[in-house]
């Protein structure tokens, strides 16, 4: 059992873990205080991305499937979380 | 001397080529990259419906309880670790630990579906429907479905409990557990990005 838990996608976990309780207190939480309204859900989607990236490299193994795959993996993080951003700063209304 | 610089590159192409594994049949990415741009023109209208009307979806926002979706967040990407090592385990011939920890990502996802339950039924209690506001829509749309493949994903674990413990993968099984595996992973990274989008997004 200890080959099979001393992996390094433990640490994986464990900071993903860790980015998601952060998210929350930033989210939820008192800690947006210092970081300013407007900043926040930026922060929030870039982190994420980050974790959805992690989440597809190393416990879907992406990172070794055939490159065509991960490239749309890839894309698909870049676009979905750019289209996000840019949707959140109302890039596309038109005032 | 060319052709023997040609036979080196060549070899050392295929060699790199049959490193790169493809986790599952070829149907399961198609399922799950579809899966996936689906999801992601939900994100982008929900996103684009909240900047029409801010105030609504944050005033609708704070009635959540944002730690049910923390607690959520963690028992997913748990889950999904468990299957990480369950498929470790099963490369390894270790049927049974596959077998268990298999269950216990069965488990994370029993704990997920029980706290939706309480969610739903608090909301709806206080008579917050899908037909109250635009946010609710969105959360009861997306959430539930959502859901949907939390419940599919663990009839599949259950499967694959059974398959890892008869230790089918070495009778050319492996392929249904990684592409079981990679569903799985893809539904705990929906949460990834529902769960900020949802509970935390100002």
């Amino acid at each position: 059992m200890r080959d099979v838990v001393g992996h390094y996608t433990t640490w994986i976990w464990l900071l993903l873990v860790a980015l998601t309780t952060m998210s929350w207190e930033v989210g939820d939480g008192g800690a947006s205080a210092g970081i300013g309204t407007s900043l926040v859900t930026p922060l929030l989607l870039l982190v994420a991305f980050f974790k959805v990236r992690l989440v597809g490299l190393h416990f879907m193994e992406l990172k070794t499937a055939p490159l065509p795959l991960r490239i749309l993996f890839e894309s698909w993080v870049a676009a979905v979380c750019g289209l996000l951003l840019l949707i959140y700063f109302q890039v596309f209304q038109v005032h | 001397m060319m052709s023997g610089i040609e036979v080196t590159a060549d070899t050392r192409v295929a060699r790199s080529r049959a490193e790169r594994h493809l986790p599952g049949e070829e149907g399961v990415w198609v399922f799950i990259m579809g899966d996936m741009v689906v999801f992601a023109l939900f994100f982008a209208v929900f996103v684009w419906y909240r900047g029409l009307d801010p105030v609504l979806f944050s005033e609708s926002q704070a009635t959540l309880n944002a730690g049910y979706g923390l607690f959520n967040t963690c028992l997913l990407l748990t889950s999904s670790w468990f299957v990480v090592l369950a498929m470790n385990a099963v490369r390894r011939d270790l049927d049974r630990q596959a077998a268990l920890l298999f269950v216990l990502a069965l488990l994370c996802g029993l704990g997920f579906s029980l706290i939706k339950v309480l969610e739903y039924s608090e909301k709806i209690a206080a008579d917050l429907t899908p037909l109250s506001n635009d946010f609710y829509m969105f959360y009861y749309i997306l959430t539930g479905l959502h859901f949907v493949h939390v419940i599919i994903g663990m009839v599949v674990m259950l499967f694959m409990a059974l398959l890892a413990r008869r230790g089918v993968s070495r009778s050319g099984g492996l392929s249904f557990l990684e592409g079981g595996a990679s569903y799985w992973h893809m539904v705990d990274l929906l949460w990834i990005v529902l769960f900020p989008l949802i509970y935390l997004m100002k």
